[in-house]
């Protein structure tokens, strides 16, 4: 009898657990991150007697949680992967809507300029056009610069996420630190899962993998160790590292993201953190942001140094060759800003070179002091692209690959090289670039209208050869306000080819320097009339032949005032130079070089190969930085749906198995309701047994 | 079987809801703008072509809107170029009327008023200008007069529209192709004499008026004014004597070419050679010519006690307006001038060459007009399918979307009806 009611009393108990369980469950039916429990009945140990073993009754034996490790795992995965997607999206959505947007587009704002040039250049006389160019130039140079902003704003935007993230991570690493040691007490001093910890443990983990991609492994079972991106450890048991995003070591502007351990040392882990928010940002701004500042600096430099090359080939309306129209790219302070990680404060800078823009990369570089040698390499793949004994050869490398120089920031037409020593152990990036689109300005010394130059050197309408002249455009270096006075044109006479003799081309290596001289001396035979060709008033000796460019620079004696001229567009065939052309320079109403400028508009300048083919205009590499924008955002627009409903169908995993559902707990409920009732029938009959005995001994 | 849980059940019911919601959010952007395309991620490559097509399209209509400029100075100077015409024609009958000998002097004279008033409208119309100041016929000079007086001080360049990616078209006509540079011309018959200089006085040296014909790099010829009575004995040389104005300082020189024989042949009053008397070198005579006053001040002591004589033999250019001038002066419309009859008559042969010239420089005009009518029309083209290819590429197919939109809004409604019956079932309403 007393077997019957403590029999009784184990049920009533294992059903009293079982009820708990149930409504632990029902009550956190919403609690993120729980996992539905129940808990383990089991038999109690027979008791032996002759007529066999009798049962004990039941008892709990322990409250187990309902997890698949698997599906946990996968949360975390597909978590960070969308979180990457959605971070990524959102930064991209944001710059692909400013580069198609028609008031903030830079392509229209180049169609609208060159509409400007256009119609200044038929009517070279006209005020209003004039005028109407001049202020399309401030107008055009102020939707770069705007655009430049918006991308600025966003980078900065992007340290701050940085930084707010960075913070999470170490708060929640924290958290997750304290309840390993937490876990450890509770599993000590019962010897019983606890449970929700685990359950919080692992929200915290999922929460910390939407910022990060985390990498959890387990230890004893109790406590975990996590590592973010490509192993680096950020939790290991009771120990938690810190991150932190502070201004980047190449660059300020650039946040880096740095381990802190224990003792305080840093490591710099940029490159390996993947996944989360935290990866998606910087993706972002390694695979879309910097190559889009890029490429749109480059469209603002090439098209300011091109436009000013071809400006200074004309002639304004006060008869003055033409200057800067577009502030000179080699201003001082333009030079220095391009090696971001010494911002003004040291002699540092890059000097770009304006006969060689269509070889300018929207790229950056980085230079590293390998003990005496110098190594360049690009940024941020780290593609190495040569070892150099000194800066001067390495600066001969870049000026015939890329068309810059790292100088020492000074005028110069090129400045001085740049002193080795300026580079720091981590190495020196170098932005040719990056900030272009900041550096679009109309020049100070256009100072009004009439110094547009829209006239220039006009060939024969009869003509038979193809060779141009133009005003050779002054070096950069040449002091401000300084400008060739070209002398009144109507008593000009005509240049003239009389009795050119044609140079073969092909019996003279342009590689070999003593044949380079050669040529410039049979161009100046065939110029000064050594030869019996003369070209009025050129002044013997001084025909130089730039093999890059192809073009011949050389001094004319125009009405007593020596001036240099280029001649371009031509190859040496007896067709390209034919005796009797003439040239003549244009008066105020000439639209010469207007024609020239205008014509900028669809010439192949960035990235066009030295012979003249391949490369594409400002527009077209506009509208591909547009596509490239585009299809990354599409993309990352596809990804993100899809690791959407990965991580949906995950989640649905996750339930499935660790969800409430409120019918089965109503049924778990009716059911132990039953069974308790059930043990209290057994404990009453327990006792109405005793009674009956009682009662029957008792009279 | 698959194990639910309600969380989910209610998670994936709303899951789809506001999917649907953001699909319909989507549509209805596109009704309302009307565009395909809201951002270029909804389709980089179309969204990279409507760029370049628009970029396309800008040039193009920049390029319409040369050709409407070029086309409109074409017009204002081939409208001058007829009132030339019509001037020209006038002369040409009033040359060929007075050409003939029944004219009194008088006569030739009164009409040569109204020759001249034509040359006036003449000088007038090619100094035209534009309505943005230019000289027209001035060439790349048009911020000054195409004409001072009846020498062209223009160019012969004429700036080009460009009307499409490589064709470029002369908006400008310059003077040197439609009034200069005439040859055959018969002008040079009679020079003019400009002033007679008094005996040279070293004490106070005299001066003559050229009277605005000379100008720089232009030849004059002395005469000894006895050369008349020397012409009469047959025995006298070569009375002429060329003389360059050399630069704006004025002095005078021979001509590049001229022989010490011809220098030699200066001689004076008296028939003698006065060459030793003449400064070394020969070719600086001491003759000063004043551009700003067309004066000359002094003559060297060779011209001492002698008479001269100073012609200007090329105040006619081979150009229009000095053709017209030539057949005014040799109207006598001058005082105290003769009408010239050979002159009148070599005009008619002149006023045809200026004519001919003139009405060429027009049809080129009207071929140039031609031509710019031909790129309008296939620029006009390509507008019209650049523009139906944007839209093919950027705008919205309304009744596609209207269709998806109603979709949608059914697959939206459904979801909401399901939800409301879902949330509604449970367990715990039974026990």
């Amino acid at each position: 009898m007393s077997d019957l009611l403590s029999l009784g009393l184990t049920g009533l108990r294992t059903s009293r657990n079982n009820l708990s369980v149930t409504g632990h469950n029902i009550s956190n039916i919403d609690t993120p991150g729980y996992s539905r429990q129940r808990a383990i009945q089991e038999t109690n140990s027979p008791f032996g007697t002759g007529a066999g073993y009798m049962g004990t009754g039941s008892r709990t034996q322990t409250i187990e949680r309902i997890v698949d490790d698997y599906v946990t795992h996968q949360m975390r995965v597909d978590t960070s992967r969308l979180k990457d997607n959605e971070a990524y999206l959102k930064n991209a959505n944001e710059l692909d809507n400013l580069l198609a947007n028609e008031s903030s587009a830079l392509g229209t704002a180049l169609n609208g300029f060159f509409d400007g040039v256009q119609s200044a250049a038929n009517d070279p006389l006209s005020k209003p056009a004039r005028e109407l160019l001049y202020s399309q130039g401030d107008s055009v140079s102020q939707r770069f610069k705007s655009a430049q902003a918006r991308l600025a704003d966003q980078n900065n935007n992007l340290n701050t996420q940085l930084r707010t993230y960075s913070e999470k991570v170490n708060e929640l690493a924290q958290g997750i630190g304290d309840i390993n040691r937490e876990i450890r007490v509770f599993e000590g001093s019962r010897n019983q899962p606890p449970n929700d910890l685990f359950d919080k443990r692992e929200e915290m983990l999922r929460e910390l993998s939407e910022i990060i991609e985390v990498d959890v492994v387990g230890q004893d079972k109790l406590d975990v160790n996590v590592f973010v991106g490509k192993g680096v450890p950020l939790i290991v048991g009771e120990n938690v590292n810190r991150l932190e995003a502070v201004p980047g070591e190449l660059d300020k502007g650039r946040y880096d993201v740095n381990l802190v351990d224990g003792n305080g040392s840093k490591m710099n882990i940029n490159s390996s953190i993947t996944g989360g928010e935290m990866g998606g940002v910087m993706r972002y701004r390694t695979d879309t942001l910097d190559p889009a500042l890029n490429e749109m600096g480059r469209i603002a430099m090439v098209f300011a140094g091109e436009f000013n090359n071809q400006h200074k080939e004309g002639v304004d309306l006060n008869g003055d060759q033409g200057g800067d129209f577009f502030k000179d790219i080699n201003s001082k302070e333009f030079m220095l800003d391009r090696v971001p990680g010494i911002q003004r404060t040291a002699p540092a800078g890059v000097w770009l070179d304006s006969e060689q823009l269509n070889k300018l990369p929207a790229e950056e570089f980085v230079i590293r002091d390998k003990g005496g040698n110098y190594q360049l390499q690009t940024s941020p793949d780290g593609q190495r692209l040569g070892t150099f004994a000194n800066m001067a050869d390495l600066n001969t490398f870049t000026q015939s690959e890329y068309g810059f120089r790292v100088t020492d920031g000074s005028t110069g037409n090129p400045p001085a090289d740049m002193a080795a020593s300026m580079i720091p152990d981590e190495g020196l990036l170098i932005s040719p670039v990056r900030i272009g689109a900041s550096q679009l300005e109309r020049s100070s010394n256009l100072s009004n209208n009439d110094k547009i130059a829209l006239s220039g050197i006009s060939g024969d309408e009869n003509n038979g050869g193809t060779v141009k002249f133009t005003y050779n455009a002054v070096p950069n270096n040449n002091p401000v306000g300084e400008q060739v006075e070209v002398l009144d044109t109507t008593t000009t006479p005509p240049l003239d080819l009389t009795g050119w003799n044609a140079i073969d081309l092909d019996s003279y290596n342009l590689n070999n320097p003593a044949d380079v001289t050669n040529l410039e001396t049979a161009i100046d035979e065939a110029l000064d009339g050594t030869n019996g060709s003369v070209l009025s008033g050129y002044q013997t000796g001084t025909a130089t032949y730039n093999t890059s460019t192809r073009e011949i620079t050389l001094d004319v004696d125009v009405d007593g005032e020596i001036v240099n001229l280029k001649m371009s567009d031509f190859d040496f065939s007896a067709n390209d130079f034919t005796a009797g052309d003439s040239w003549v320079l244009e008066g105020n109403a000439g639209g010469e070089n207007g024609a020239g400028l205008a014509a900028l508009q669809n010439e192949a300048l960035i990235e066009r190969r030295n012979d003249g083919r391949g490369g594409s205009s400002l527009g077209e590499t506009y509208s591909m930085l547009v596509e490239k924008t585009g299809i990354q955002t599409s993309e990352s627009r596809t990804a993100t749906e899809v690791s959407r409903s990965v991580l949906n169908q995950t989640t649905a995993m996750r339930e499935s198995a660790s969800g409430v559902n409120m019918d089965e707990e109503a049924a778990n409920l009716i059911r132990f309701q039953q069974a308790y009732q059930a043990s209290t029938q057994v404990i009453s009959t327990a006792q109405r047994m005793f009674d009956t005995l009682l009662n029957s001994v008792g009279r | 079987m698959i194990r639910m849980s309600t969380a989910q059940m209610f998670n994936s019911s709303l899951y789809n809801m506001t999917q649907t919601q953001s699909r319909m959010n989507n549509t209805n952007n596109q009704l309302g703008s009307g565009k395909a395309i809201s951002t270029p991620a909804d389709d980089p490559v179309a969204a990279a072509q409507t760029l370049n097509t628009k970029t396309r399209i800008s040039v193009v209509a920049q390029q319409t809107r040369n050709v409407d400029f070029a086309d409109k100075n074409l017009s204002q100077t081939e409208s001058v170029l007829n009132q030339v015409e019509d001037s020209l024609i006038r002369l040409n009958e009033m040359a060929i009327q007075l050409g003939s000998d029944q004219w009194s002097e008088n006569q030739i004279k009164s009409t040569g008023t109204e020759a001249k008033e034509i040359l006036n409208h003449l000088q007038g119309l090619v100094n035209t200008k534009n309505e943005s100041g230019e000289y027209i016929f001035a060439g790349s000079q048009a911020d000054r007069k195409a004409y001072d007086g009846n020498s062209f001080q223009g160019d012969k360049i004429e700036r080009e529209a460009q009307v499409a990616d490589s064709t470029f078209m002369k908006m400008l006509t310059s003077g040197d192709r439609a009034f200069e540079n005439l040859t055959g011309l018969k002008t040079k018959s009679e020079p003019v004499q400009v002033a007679a200089l008094d005996s040279y006085d070293p004490a106070a040296p005299s001066s003559a008026d050229l009277g605005g014909y000379i100008s720089d790099g232009q030849l004059i010829k002395f005469r000894n004014q006895l050369e008349d009575a020397k012409q009469a004995s047959e025995q006298g040389p070569d009375e002429f004597v060329d003389w360059l104005i050399a630069e704006e300082s004025g002095v005078l020189s021979f001509p590049p070419g001229t022989t010490d024989a011809v220098k030699k042949d200066w001689v004076d009053a008296n028939w003698n050679d006065i060459r030793q008397d003449m400064p070394e070198p020969w070719d600086d005579a001491g003759l000063t010519y004043n551009g700003g006053t067309n004066q000359f001040t002094a003559f060297t002591p060779a011209f001492d006690g002698s008479l001269v004589d100073l012609e200007s033999s090329d105040i006619y250019h081979n150009n229009m307006l000095s053709t017209v001038q030539y057949f005014v002066d040799s109207l006598g419309v001058a005082e105290n001038a003769k009408p010239n009859k050979e002159g009148i008559r070599a005009s008619i042969d002149n006023l045809d060459i200026v004519f001919e010239q003139v009405s060429q420089t027009r049809s080129q005009i009207g071929a140039r007009q031609n031509t710019l009518e031909a790129v309008k029309t296939s620029n006009e083209d390509f507008e019209l399918f650049a523009k139906k290819s944007l839209s093919d590429l950027e705008d919205l197919d309304y009744a596609e979307a209207i269709t998806r939109f109603q979709q949608q809004q059914m697959s939206l409604q459904a979801g909401q009806q399901a939800f409301g019956r879902v949330a509604g079932l449970s367990l715990f309403n039974h026990i």
